[in-house]
């Protein structure tokens, strides 16, 4: 199905070798044997994958304050779809066909259903939007994972910054810059200063 | 207010002001660099991370008419008495707190802390006396009462800030004893 300049592969694949698709500094996302993948052409290149299966998502979300850490690590098992866009290349040789079996593992009954499934996805994150992805960088990359809740969670890191939100959280780094949002609380943090504002109070540490 | 309060403010939210531009700026950069990393989501990423920043300043101009502490550390604004202090502490929770302190080997494990991040290897250096195993479980006992946290990427421990509080007051309270047991 093409939206405005991408579209999906017709043939299912599953990865037949754990992959790690980005693993830097502050978080890794692994996706592992046995999960499905569906390419994602942009410009009619493989620019990333629609997976299902399991994986692991990890994101060393806390900051460090003169006062103490403010935060607590994402750790997420990933049962639910979720898409990646970049890095596409380095993970060609951990993939092979899907057959019928693989699919049933994960309750697809008929060959299309998982493709149904990844384009609706695709849908719900580009939104039918015209896309140019470009990712030079080893560690550039863009994920969106469908949630207990049925929402997209969404992780953008290239070179040193790292962008992850959630229903509860939105975590912001690049280099010694970080901001933490949590419910009734948003924690900022530049080289060594920190603001914190909670319980309609506001704390400027110098 | 005084004149220094109100310099203070100021540098503080055109500091912020400056973080929100960058941030800003680095949001829109990867919607859209043409050649980079590219993606129109609808301006989301753009748009969380202007409330944030927005929310932040405006947060600070919102509060400068209310109460102002001017401490060694740093400012705090405050509106009033705040909830927390409302609320009756169950006992239990105390007590489990107090538990994972009431241990020589974890109050060194957090007197390292309190210095920086630290792997379990360099603890393990810093705290020979302790057995690798015997480390291990004092960390996942203060882990568990929330006075350290562990980077699940990197692997460092850090000390969070009830867990600095903790420590402080262990330390506070041993001279106090110390004090009042000495022979007069």
């Amino acid at each position: 199905m093409k939206y405005t300049n991408y579209e999906l592969g017709n043939e299912s694949l599953k990865i037949v070798k754990d992959a790690t698709l980005l693993k830097n500094e502050r978080c890794v996302v692994d996706a592992l044997e046995g999960s499905l993948a569906l390419p994602v052409l942009i410009d009619e290149k493989v620019q990333g994958y629609v997976f299902h299966g399991t994986g692991k998502l990890l994101v060393d979300s806390i900051i460090e304050t003169t006062k103490g850490a403010v935060g607590k690590p994402t750790v997420k098992n990933l049962k639910h779809p979720f898409i990646m866009l970049g890095g596409a290349e380095e993970i060609k040789d951990n993939l092979a066909n899907a057959d019928t079996s693989d699919l049933q593992n994960l309750g697809y009954e008929r060959a299309d259903a998982f493709i149904e499934h990844a384009e609706e996805l695709c849908e719900r994150l580009l939104n039918g939007k015209h896309c140019h992805v470009d990712f030079n960088g080893k560690d550039s990359r863009l994920f969106a994972f469908l949630n207990e809740e049925g929402k997209l969670d969404i992780l953008v890191s290239k070179d040193d910054k790292l962008v992850y939100k959630s229903e509860k959280k939105v975590y912001l780094s690049k280099g010694s810059k970080n901001v933490l949002k949590r419910p009734k609380e948003i924690i900022v943090s530049r080289k060594g200063k920190t603001v914190v504002i909670a319980n309609n109070d506001i704390l400027i540490e110098k | 207010m005084s004149e220094e309060l109100k310099d203070e403010m100021k540098k503080l939210k055109e500091e912020l002001a400056n973080m929100k531009e960058e941030l800003s700026e680095m949001s829109d950069r990867l919607r859209r660099k043409p050649r980079g990393f590219h993606i129109d989501m609808g301006g989301k990423i753009h748009d969380y991370v202007g409330d944030i920043m927005e929310g932040v300043a405006e947060g600070i101009s919102g509060e400068l008419e209310r109460s102002v502490f001017i401490g060694p550390h740093g400012i705090r604004v405050s509106r009033g008495r705040r909830e927390e202090d409302e609320v009756k502490t169950d006992p239990a929770k105390a007590a489990s707190a107090m538990s994972a302190l009431g241990n020589e080997h974890r109050l060194r494990i957090l007197g390292e802390l309190v210095y920086g991040g630290r792997y379990i290897s360099e603890l393990q250096d810093k705290l020979s006396e302790i057995t690798a195993s015997t480390l291990s479980s004092h960390l996942d006992v203060l882990e568990e009462a929330g006075l350290v946290a562990q980077e699940k990427v990197r692997g460092r421990y850090l000390i969070t800030i009830p867990g600095r509080m903790a420590y402080k007051m262990a330390k506070k309270i041993a001279r106090l004893i110390e004090k009042e047991l000495e022979p007069e």
